[in-house]
């Protein structure tokens, strides 16, 4: 599941043009939009950063695919957000890993 | 090392003071995410602070200044030169929370905005009124204004409308000494002193940070038509440009799509009714509605003569939305043609004189064919500028190589036809290196603006060759 979920992200061509149609991201900061969120999910997986406020970013994410239906690239926005969510829950993902290189 | 980090935080400390605790972060996971922008440049910001008017950014600037600590000004970050990327670290200013319309004055044609208004929504306010601010970027829905003036951006009705610099009437600058200061009139027309505007539309935040703009507005044309003309060659298709300003017309845009652009838009939206040929070009005239038609007529028929295979004309105002639409999307799209690929943001942004497209053109399918890679090529080509879109697997080391070459040829070539390598995208990271032979002595004059306003190099340095 891990490979999946890098391998969507990593389509991510920061284009931003998802972020117009986030709801969360109208009354919010920009690290809670969509092209944040891919990118906080790409740096945990990448580089093992995960923190509280990334953590926060996940989780703010309403999972209503506004974003999906508006990305170009046809990312799955919202899924990946849902699967990385269940990833934290199983304990899949935590900060110290080497998880890219499990991935790949 | 520790006298450092104390350092930081006292700096830290103040910064906080002046825009509030839920202003400004450093955690690491939050700093990532102001670390790009749409190109393939990363940097890493050590601050992010999101002021909400001009003396708090005086005040971030002046610390700065204090500190010696790089200042990059950013708004939606939908940059495609790494502008607003942060290559030097430092503290990244957002702007976004500046985003009020503060005076709609349509008696003289003007209106006051805080750089952080998104230009759809800035639109969608004029429309109300009858008006617009005609500038008109694909990334509309995201980019701000103030990153339209300070990349020098433009979009698809540059052809009639012209670019930015053409709208900025005035700005309120934040220097990088931290005085705030008022450049330009409000009159419709100035003579007096430098024209210190110009000069700052296209800085990219390397001579100051924006905080106040007084933009031109135009009356919204009471007629729009487009008409599509399909070419089974695409150097025809260039040709067909060459002869519709010949004719003595000036379309409000010309935009041209190649074969794999047309697939990538039937792919992104299959609902589209477009042909699939190697070139389609969409004319948009407007104006009144007997004025449209004439021009409508008279495309047609240079389209013919230049050897369209199909010309449609589009003028119900669902299809002519569908279009242009599709028309904003497509260099985006390109990533949805193939699922390991992506579209990387390099060599997007050429521009050569009118005469020399049909040449560009054959040149970027020639280089696309020496490296074996489908180079999609759309883009604004009634005003010589075209967005070829290098789509790879990024995964893949060497796919980037061949993408870097692919990238210098295409730009030199530019340089070569008289044109430059960025028609609205600015210089940022990504064009700096072309900076010396687009601009030979001229950079040494940019070099002395710059080392005159801003001695301690802390406004977005690395940018931009300076």
């Amino acid at each position: 599941m891990m490979e999946t979920i890098f391998r969507e992200v990593a389509r991510c061509s920061f284009c931003g043009f998802c972020e117009h149609s986030c709801p969360t991201l109208k009354r919010s900061i920009r690290h809670y939009g969509p092209r944040g969120r891919v990118q906080t999910i790409l740096f945990a997986l990448k580089y093992d950063i995960l923190t509280e406020k990334s953590i926060e970013a996940i989780y703010t994410c309403l999972v209503c695919n506004a974003c999906s239906i508006h990305c170009p690239g046809k990312i799955r926005i919202a899924s990946v957000v849902r699967e990385f969510r269940k990833a934290l829950r199983d304990g899949k993902i935590k900060k110290g890993d080497k998880i890219l290189e499990e991935v790949m | 090392m520790q006298k450092e980090a104390s350092v930081r935080e006292e700096l830290f400390e103040k910064l906080k003071a002046v825009v509030g605790e839920e202003n400004i972060s450093r955690d690491e996971a939050v700093l990532r995410v102001y670390s790009y922008d749409v190109s393939p440049y990363k940097g890493q910001p050590e601050i992010v602070v999101r002021p909400s008017n001009a003396s708090e950014i005086s005040e971030i600037v002046k610390l700065a200044n204090e500190y010696r600590i790089p200042v990059v000004p950013r708004g939606a970050g939908s940059g495609a030169a790494g502008g607003a990327v942060p290559v030097s670290g430092g503290i990244v200013v957002e702007l976004t929370r500046m985003n009020r319309i503060l005076e709609i004055d349509i008696k003289n044609l003007q209106v006051v905005v805080e750089p952080g208004v998104v230009h759809a929504n800035l639109n969608r306010e004029l429309a109300k009124y009858g008006f617009f601010f005609p500038v008109d970027p694909g990334s509309s829905e995201m980019a701000t204004i103030g990153g339209l003036i300070s990349n020098g951006g433009s979009g698809m009705r540059s052809v009639k409308y012209g670019v930015t610099r053409d709208y900025v009437m005035e700005l309120e600058v934040v220097l990088p000494s931290g005085k705030i200061v008022t450049m330009g009139s409000k009159a419709p027309k100035s003579a007096s002193g430098y024209d210190l505007v110009r000069l700052f539309v296209g800085a990219e935040g390397t001579l100051g940070i924006v905080t106040k703009a007084r933009l031109k507005i135009l009356p919204l044309p009471k007629s729009r038509a487009l008409v599509l003309s399909a070419f089974d060659d695409l150097e025809k298709a260039g040709k067909a440009v060459v002869n519709t300003f010949s004719a003595g017309l000036v379309p409000s845009g010309i935009e041209i799509l190649d074969r794999t652009a047309i697939e990538a838009v039937k792919k992104y939206n299959p609902e589209i009714d477009i042909p699939l040929v190697e070139a389609l070009l969409l004319f948009e005239v407007d104006g009144t509605p007997r004025g449209v038609k004439e021009e409508v007529e008279t495309i047609k028929e240079v389209c013919e003569k230049s050897g369209a295979v199909k010309i449609d004309v589009a003028t119900s105002k669902e299809r002519f939305d569908q279009l242009w639409s599709a028309r904003a999307m497509v260099g985006a799209a390109t990533t949805a043609l193939n699922p390991d690929c992506v579209r990387v943001y390099e060599a997007e942004d050429v521009t050569v004189p009118i005469s020399n497209v049909p040449r560009m053109l054959l040149k970027i399918r020639e280089i696309g064919e020496k490296y074996g890679m489908n180079i999609v090529t759309f883009g604004h080509i009634g005003s010589g500028n075209l967005h070829p879109a290098l789509v790879i697997n990024v995964l893949d080391e060497s796919e980037w190589d061949k993408l870097w070459k692919i990238s210098e040829e295409i730009q030199t070539s530019a340089i070569e036809l008289g044109g430059t390598t960025t028609g609205e995208h600015g210089v940022g990271i990504a064009r700096a290196k072309y900076m010396e032979r687009e601009h030979g002595e001229a950079l040494e004059v940019m070099r002395t603006i710059k080392r005159a306003l801003d001695p301690n190099n802390i406004m977005n340095p690395g940018k931009m060759a300076l």
